[in-house]
């Protein structure tokens, strides 16, 4: 513990609105605060936070369609509307896909979501990357009707464009400054949430030896 | 959340809410494959943990299974250790098998899929995580865990109200 650390209780704020512009601001305030240790959790915004070269921006692309509205495209030219369960479809080969130009699908709630890319970039900022190309709508509609969905009867009902934080390895392992040990968890690239236990627990696990306790 | 298991005090800072618009989450599939990430921890024990945490902790609101089908042009000799986990009922068949086995699922038009040179597909039942709300069931348990009570305001006026983010932290203190 720190001197100050009674001047601190345990909270949560979650739209402070203020981005730290560089790891010596986060560590002097969290020293501020009186804190042991920091955990990184902040995804792409590390490149800045840390400077971090290695971090690149994988750029993904997606339509989201109605789950329950979206017209399947009939089997034959006799068969109306067929009702099946969803399935989730990937590919990464031709003719349909590459490897940076996946053509999948994914029912996910209410939507279904029709991919994608894989572009990498450092450049998020700039004002064509930010928005779905005409093309690459093209691209995706065309993706949708292949894997079954009927886009001669279904409109889109979303268009996505998001940035994986991606890094050749995953960073989860502790920076020691001055004043207090920093956890990094950042990288994950377009596994986030295929791995966001196991990261965290062994993000958790470094935390704990940091300070003695584990 | 971790933290808060283990009796450490948390101060979570973040400079937009988990349910903005501009997390990944909110657009991104979520379905749960090793995918775009080249660290060998992602497809093993890291994954390995957190499908079974997915299978065993959440609810079926926040998490779905789903088949899946990866196609591909020739049979795969080289598999990842991940799809061992039996839980997926990972197999790879023939399009033929695909076709005859799983005619009950909304597949891609046979004709067009053997036109295309696919023959092979990789078949398996992974979750696929409701993003937005299982974001928003990790924060509420968290405030749950520090203060006791669920939360009382509506995060989806923090969602219609602020824009862009790139930055979110966890400060905590022991």
């Amino acid at each position: 513990m720190n001197d100050n650390s009674h001047d601190i209780e345990p909270s949560i704020d979650v739209n402070t609105g203020y981005a730290y512009p560089s790891l010596k601001d986060m560590v002097q305030h969290a020293h501020q605060l009186g804190c042991t240790f920091i955990m990184n959790c902040t995804g792409y915004g590390s490149s800045t936070l840390c400077q971090d070269q290695s971090l690149q921006a994988g750029r993904g692309i997606l339509l989201h369609y109605d789950r329950k509205t979206c017209n399947n495209r009939p089997y034959t030219e006799q068969d109306d509307f067929i009702p099946s369960p969803d399935v989730a479809i990937f590919i990464e080969d031709l003719p349909w896909a590459t490897s940076n130009e996946a053509c999948y699908i994914i029912p996910r709630g209410d939507r279904l979501l029709v991919g994608g890319s894989f572009q990498l970039t450092n450049h998020t900022m700039d004002g064509l990357s930010v928005r779905l190309q005409s093309q690459e709508r093209e691209r995706l509609i065309q993706n949708a009707h292949r894997l079954g969905i009927d886009t001669t009867q279904t409109q889109p009902i979303h268009e996505w464009v998001g940035y994986r934080p991606w890094r050749p390895t995953v960073r989860v392992e502790v920076e020691n400054t001055n004043h207090i040990p920093i956890i990094h968890n950042y990288g994950h690239g377009g596994s986030g949430w295929t791995v966001y236990i196991g990261a965290v627990n062994e993000a958790v696990n470094l935390a704990m030896k940091s300070i003695g306790l584990y | 959340m971790e933290l808060l298991k283990r009796n450490i005090p948390v101060v979570l800072r973040s400079t937009y809410p988990p349910l903005h618009t501009s997390t990944c989450s909110q657009g991104s599939g979520a379905l749960w494959t090793p995918y775009k990430c080249d660290d060998v921890r992602v497809s093993g024990v890291w994954a390995m943990e957190t499908l079974q945490y997915l299978l065993t902790n959440c609810p079926s609101s926040n998490i779905e299974r789903i088949p899946t089908l990866h196609l591909k042009k020739s049979i795969s000799l080289d598999i990842p250790e991940w799809t061992k986990h039996p839980r997926l009922q990972f197999g790879q068949l023939s399009l033929q098998e695909l076709y005859s086995q799983h005619n009950l699922l909304r597949l891609p038009h046979e004709q067009e899929v053997s036109d295309a040179g696919y023959t092979h597909a990789w078949f398996f039942i992974p979750p696929v995580i409701n993003a937005p709300n299982m974001l928003q069931v990790c924060l509420n348990s968290q405030i749950i865990l520090l203060y006791g009570s669920e939360p009382s305001f509506s995060f989806s006026y923090y969602i219609m109200t602020f824009r862009q983010s790139y930055m979110k932290s966890v400060v905590i203190h022991s």
